[in-house]
């Protein structure tokens, strides 16, 4: 695979390129869906390409092939290297790769026991087994259980005019997800876990009975849940929910394809006060928090090693997230943001890991903190939009009184601008948790799904807006 | 460029169903496909262009009621090996699926190919690049309002090979253009968006879309709300047509009838529409995109009668289905690549014209809404009732046969079948990816504004 790499970066420099690199592929994906223990879904697929990104004359190109052939391979550069050509007659914008950090050497991913290694029974013995969990815990009242299984992984080769490096791929994630009903009432629940991890990561709290219990019992306290707290409260929102608020409201903002075009809502705003001294969101590739890894990217698809981004530090906007050109046109350097979701598209700016930075209170001591509010849990849904808004259903949530977790509500919706957000946060604890999923990737210009972490400690916030399932 | 051939894909076809034969399946097929595509983006004055070849297989592997499928994106033989063994072994974790009989048999019909333009397996993105700059000059120089405007060029030459154990072996070939432009125009005050497109199977002229884009665009400037929602006449574009009439696939298909989620399940012979609807599932017409010799299974594609006159006179069957009932397939076991498994669709659809044109058909409106440009929200219908509500972006006020002011965005809602018991068409047929749709008149739907 390397030698046809090279071969198309010597094909693209000779046709006269300012700078080419050749990507390749060999990914392995495989996902299994069972509801009520029968096996519905399964797939396997393959997926082994070439492809080819062309700076020239202030324009790039991008072709790619899965023939993979010394022809094929010439060709694609050739055809990369048309595009930048024609498209360079036609705009006036230039796009240049800025100077970076190339990788070099060989990422591996170090896991007890590869994914791949485990049989499709064992898979499917897994999700049953967290099924029959739930099963016995929701008793009478179940109406339905869904469990899935996913997992990705492969090597990534890059190799540029400057850079050579060839990067380990993996993602696995396994979820439960409990339906209850009782009389007219529905309710439902899920659990899961994943991120760039060996299966046995699914044991202990992450174990399929864990899980599996964890979505029915929590599935049969909305059933029995007190109506939704509309309205503005003293909040605190978990890992999760406080992932999804770094990465789908305020990350987005930060990558500088949509700052430059002037869409985003941070554009000029670097080194103004956004949020308060406690609101610190960090984006990046490889994290260190053992058993929560997140998705590791340990460079990016234009093979620049993958730096960590402070984008927020206690409230001041520090950072964009850059590519090669949008930190060329920046003026800075790039961050190791570039990623594809596959070899048929080119690289553009994207997200790693996304997260709020851990504080150092216990949970207890958040909660003893909050007094009286809402702690929301999770997401089912919901959506950010680019001026900032959101509005996110949380998968579960409580009412708490006195410092403590009282009842569980039907169901919460969390809303409101995610800058008022950050101007609210008032503590966080201190475990810090990064979460990747195998199912709902990030999604951008056609690019989807794109593996990614996030995640947070747990965050008090002064206020927030709440609704029901019908806010929104 | 083409340094495959379609003989190639049918051979490896084959080959790759009895690997997994071999691998332990009782029965198994293979489709083996192969595209060319390019896709040319410019979103104001940057470039993002694309284009490549890629092909791979799609592998399903039959052990007694059990069924396995699995996919590799590459035609080196390792490759397709491991998919086929894969097959087997998923198939084999698979539960019994009592309503499954088997892979198709041959069929002996005449199947039809559409039209195929050479010229897209040779062209590359570079060649487009000019298009779409002059299409998005073209829309910037119609109208001083115009703000952005953006602009896609597609291409794409697909071959597919498709072989099964039972005799099944055949392939066909399609050529794919698609041009399309969105334009935002700003008066200062309010910003409205326009569009249009040319689809084919040719490489196509662009002029005057971008053109049209922009009058749309503008014409939909100063809008003014409803002060209340208005109950009656809805007159949909031949494109919005289209879109709304995509919604009669779920109907139609012998899967959603047999699970009891079509609304048309018990009407076949009966009036479910106006007497001037007629659809047929029309295989043969030379130019459409969906046109296609055999379908996902190998088996060949029909004419048919779906609606005739407003009476149902046919469902949409693939093999699966087919059997269930005791049927044949009527050849709509559509795959739009490897990677997926066979599912029914239309091949295209055609709506017989009528003599009236749009104006014609907008004189007859004495309260309504004329719809043009795009809708949103219709993948959030409720395909089993028919119920809709979907947002238009381009959408008028009639009064007395004639355009009283533009909309802002407008609700549109209803019930799709419902709907299709008041449809007038009109004699406007234009290429869509379902087919070719006229302008169509309903009444009965609500359309709503904000103030």
């Amino acid at each position: 695979m390397e030698d046809l790499l090279a071969l198309a970066v010597r094909a693209g420099e000779e046709a006269g390129a300012e700078l080419v690199e050749a990507r390749g592929e060999d990914i392995t994906v495989f996902s299994m869906r069972s509801e009520k223990k029968t096996v519905k879904l399964v797939d396997y697929k393959r997926i082994v390409g070439v492809g080819v990104r062309v700076f020239a004359d202030g324009a790039t190109g991008y072709a790619y092939t899965n023939m993979l052939t010394r022809e094929a391979v010439r060709e694609a550069a050739v055809r990369a290297f048309r595009i930048a050509k024609a498209a360079s007659r036609h705009t006036k914008l230039r796009l240049h790769p800025a100077e970076c950090k190339p990788a070099r050497g060989t990422f591996r991913v170090e896991v007890r026991r590869h994914p791949g290694e485990a049989s499709i029974d064992e898979k499917k013995e897994a999700l049953h087994a967290g099924e029959r969990e739930a099963e016995e815990a929701a008793g009478r009242l179940l109406a339905t259980t869904i469990s899935r299984y996913g997992e990705a992984y492969g090597w990534r080769y890059l190799v540029s005019s400057d850079s050579e490096a060839r990067v380990e791929f993996l993602v696995a994630s396994m979820g439960f997800s409990v339906v209850c009903k009782e009389g007219g009432e529905m309710a439902d629940a899920a659990d899961s876990f994943g991120g760039t991890v060996g299966f046995e990561a699914f044991t202990g709290e992450h174990s399929p009975e864990v899980m599996g219990g964890n979505a029915a019992r929590w599935a049969l306290e909305k059933l029995r849940g007190v109506k939704p707290p509309v309205g503005k409260h003293r909040a605190l929102v978990d890992n999760r929910l406080a992932g999804v608020l770094a990465h789908e409201s305020f990350g987005h903002m930060s990558e500088y394809d949509f700052v430059a075009t002037g869409g985003s809502p941070l554009a000029g705003k670097i080194g103004q006060r956004l949020g308060s001294s406690e609101a610190t969101v960090v984006d990046e590739g490889v994290v260190g928090v053992e058993g929560y890894p997140g998705f590791r990217v340990p460079c990016d698809d234009e093979g620049v090693e993958a730096r960590r981004v402070v984008i927020l530090e206690e409230g001041v906007l520090r950072s964009y997230l850059h590519t090669r050109w949008t930190a060329s046109l920046a003026g800075v350097e790039p961050t190791g943001n570039a990623r594809a979701v596959d070899y048929t598209f080119e690289p553009i700016c994207r997200m790693r890991n996304t997260y709020f930075t851990p504080g150092d209170l216990t949970l207890e001591e958040a909660l003893e903190q909050l007094r009286n509010g809402v702690y929301a849990c999770g997401t089912a849904g919901g959506q950010a939009n680019f001026d900032g808004s959101f509005m996110f259903k949380a998968t579960r949530g409580y009412l708490v009184e006195g410092g403590e977790v009282k009842a569980a509500f039907k169901d919460v919706a969390i809303l409101g601008h995610i800058l008022e957000f950050l101007r609210n946060i008032e503590a966080k604890t201190g475990e810090l948790k990064v979460y990747s999923s195998f199912f709902g990737g990030c999604g951008k210009m056609g690019q989807a799904p794109l593996y990614v972490g996030l995640g947070g400690p747990h965050i008090l916030v002064k206020e927030a807006m709440f609704g029901g399932e019908r806010v929104g | 460029m083409a340094e495959v051939e379609l003989s190639d894909l049918i051979g490896l076809a084959e080959r790759v169903a009895s690997w997994t034969k071999a691998a332990g399946a009782d029965e198994a097929e293979a489709y083996v496909a192969w595209a060319k595509d390019t896709y040319t983006t410019l979103q104001g004055d940057v470039f993002s262009t694309r284009e490549g070849v890629s092909a791979g297989v799609g592998v399903r592997a039959v052990i007694g009621r059990k069924v396995g499928f699995a996919s590799a994106s590459s035609l080196e033989e390792a490759k397709l090996r491991s998919a086929a063994e894969k097959a087997v072994e998923i198939a084999r974790v698979r539960p019994e699926d009592p309503k499954f009989h088997r892979l198709p048999d041959p069929v002996r019909r005449p199947a039809r190919s559409g039209g195929f333009d050479e010229q897209i397996i040779e062209i590359g993105a570079a060649d487009v690049v000019p298009q779409a700059k002059s299409v998005s000059s073209e829309a910037l120089s119609a109208d001083r309002r115009v703000k952005y405007v953006v602009v896609f060029i597609y291409t794409q030459a697909y071959m597919f090979g498709v072989a099964n154990t039972r005799g099944i072996s055949c392939g066909d070939r399609a050529s794919k253009f698609m041009g399309i432009v969105e334009c935002k125009v700003s008066d200062g005050s309010e910003e409205r968006t326009g569009s249009d497109h040319v689809y084919g199977r040719r490489i196509a002229e662009l002029a005057g879309i971008g053109e049209r884009a922009a009058r749309l665009a503008a014409d939909s400037l100063g809008a003014r709300g409803l002060d209340q929602p208005v109950v009656g006449h809805v007159l949909f574009d031949s494109t919005t047509a289209s879109m709304m009439l995509s919604m009669l696939t779920y109907g139609v298909s012998a899967r959603s009838v047999q699970e009891g989620r079509s609304r048309l399940e018990g009407k076949l012979g009966k009036q479910v529409a106006s007497k001037e609807l007629t659809i047929v599932d029309d295989a043969w017409m030379k130019d459409g995109l969906g046109t296609v010799a055999y379908d996902g299974e190998g088996v060949p594609t029909t004419v048919k009668p779906v609606i005739e006159d407003g009476m149902l006179r046919n469902y949409l069957y693939d093999s699966y289905a087919a059997h269930i009932e005791g049927k044949k397939s009527t050849g709509n076991g559509m795959r739009s690549w490897f990677t997926s498994q066979p599912s029914i669709r239309e091949v295209n659809y055609m709506v017989r014209p009528s003599s009236r044109s749009p104006d014609d058909l907008l004189s007859e409106v004495e309260l309504g809404v004329y719809v043009r440009g795009d809708l949103m929200g219709l993948g959030h219908a409720n395909y089993v009732t028919g119920d809709f509500s979907v947002v238009a972006t381009n959408a008028f006020l009639v009064r007395r046969g004639s355009i009283e002011h533009p909309l802002p965005p407008t609700t549109i809602a209803g019930n799709f079948y419902e709907m299709l018991k008041t449809a007038r068409v009109g004699s406007d047929l234009r290429l869509s990816p379902i087919g070719k749709i006229p302008s169509i008149l309903v009444s009965g739907l609500t359309a709503a504004t904000r103030r």
